[in-house]
């Protein structure tokens, strides 16, 4: 999923000072399970607001919706029966950059402003806990890689690795940092698949990772 | 806005968040032994202190509670 | 514990805002201890005297 967190406190009031009605738009979806843009932390970013600007004089009136998904128009579309977007003069979007820019797109009309910081595409590890797992590369190589990424875990991206500089399955970049194909080379010997490694893999495919992406289903090209 | 705020002696409003297993029995308990304790606390019961959620404290500072405490 | 950590941050936010950690506590209570909760109280209390009222108070 995507995760992200929330911007400072400080930013956020900045951002929406002088203004007087705010809708704070929470995503049920990834920034939800990460803590950062769900329906409790838009309840908490809002009263957190509606103190902070009550104690500058300012009177803004805060509104709170959460929807299922900001990047999906559908759920968008659901706004405008909940709430009047056009009584608002900012939305303060707590979903990741996409779902912010769907939302400058549909109320085009509309100052969107982003919550968060989206920060990758990860995993829970645990409670309170996030780690990266991959970079949208276009091309998978988990399954050379017994499940491992090391475009997202090795510190240089390599696909034939480890390089020169590993030191006792540390990172020569960061030793207090696994060296993800020291990690690879393990986990492909538990599944006896070392072969995997004596092959050299092609050079990444970075024609496919075409910035920005565009992805059409074969359903409906 | 009040500039700086002047030393004003007043009677402060406070909120204790209490557990109904510990920190609620030493209350009920202060009550039944009439040991005396400032009668400007409200407390609200939990069935547990795990069970407070953030957006209960701020709310209860938006109403304007002076000091929370939460006693588990 | 939970409630501790939610102290903790709930905490943070209220500098955040600027109304002041300081008027928020977590205090282990044993069920057993009335006279531990009748201090506390009274700790409180002297805390919220000393810091003022809450600002956004209305009646004030
Ligand atoms: S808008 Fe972002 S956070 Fe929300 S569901 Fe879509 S991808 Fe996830
Ligand atoms: S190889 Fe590419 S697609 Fe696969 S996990 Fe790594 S970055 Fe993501």
């Amino acid at each position: 999923m995507i995760v992200a967190r929330r911007k400072p406190f400080d930013e956020i009031k900045g951002s929406v000072s002088g203004a007087e009605q705010v809708l704070i738009l929470g995503c049920g979806t990834c920034v939800a399970v990460c803590l950062a843009g769900g329906e409790k932390e838009v309840a908490i970013l809002a009263s957190q607001l509606k103190m902070a600007l009550r104690l500058e004089n300012q009177n803004v009136r805060i509104d709170e919706l959460t929807i299922e998904r900001q990047c999906d128009r559908e759920f968008i579309e659901e706004i405008n029966t909940r709430v009047t977007v056009d009584d608002y003069d900012l939305i303060l979007s707590m979903a990741c950059g996409a779902g912010v820019q769907l939302l400058s797109d549909v109320f085009d009309h509309k100052v969107v402003l982003p919550a968060l910081n989206t920060t990758f595409i990860g995993v829970a590890e645990g409670p309170g806990v996030w780690t990266e797992r991959c970079r949208a590369c276009s091309n998978c190589i988990l399954g050379v890689t017994g499940g491992i990424c090391p475009i997202t875990m090795c510190a240089k991206g390599l696909v034939n690795g480890p390089c020169g500089g590993a030191i006792n399955g540390k990172c020569e970049l960061d030793y207090n940092r696994a060296c993800a194909w020291a990690m690879i080379y393990e986990r492909l010997q538990k599944l006896g698949k070392m072969e995997n490694v004596r092959k050299i893999q092609p050079p990444r495919r970075h024609d496919l990772a075409t910035s920005p992406a565009l992805v059409i289903h074969k359903a409906y090209q | 806005m009040e500039g700086e705020q002047e030393v004003v002696d007043y009677e402060p409003r406070l909120v204790a968040m209490l557990c109904n297993y510990c920190a609620y029995s030493a209350a009920d308990l202060a009550g039944v032994g009439r040991i005396q304790y400032p009668s400007n606390v409200r407390i609200v019961y939990y069935l547990c202190t795990g069970k407070v959620e953030i957006i209960h404290i701020l709310k209860v500072f938006e109403a304007g509670a002076d000091a929370v405490f939460v006693g588990g | 514990m939970r409630a501790i950590r939610k102290v903790e941050y709930t905490k943070r936010l209220l500098d955040e805002i600027g109304l002041g950690s300081e008027r928020l506590e977590f205090f282990h209570i044993a069920a057993s201890e009335a006279p531990m909760f009748a201090e506390t109280a009274k700790k409180m209390t002297e805390r919220a005297k000393n810091l003022g009222p809450n600002p956004l108070k209305s009646d004030h």
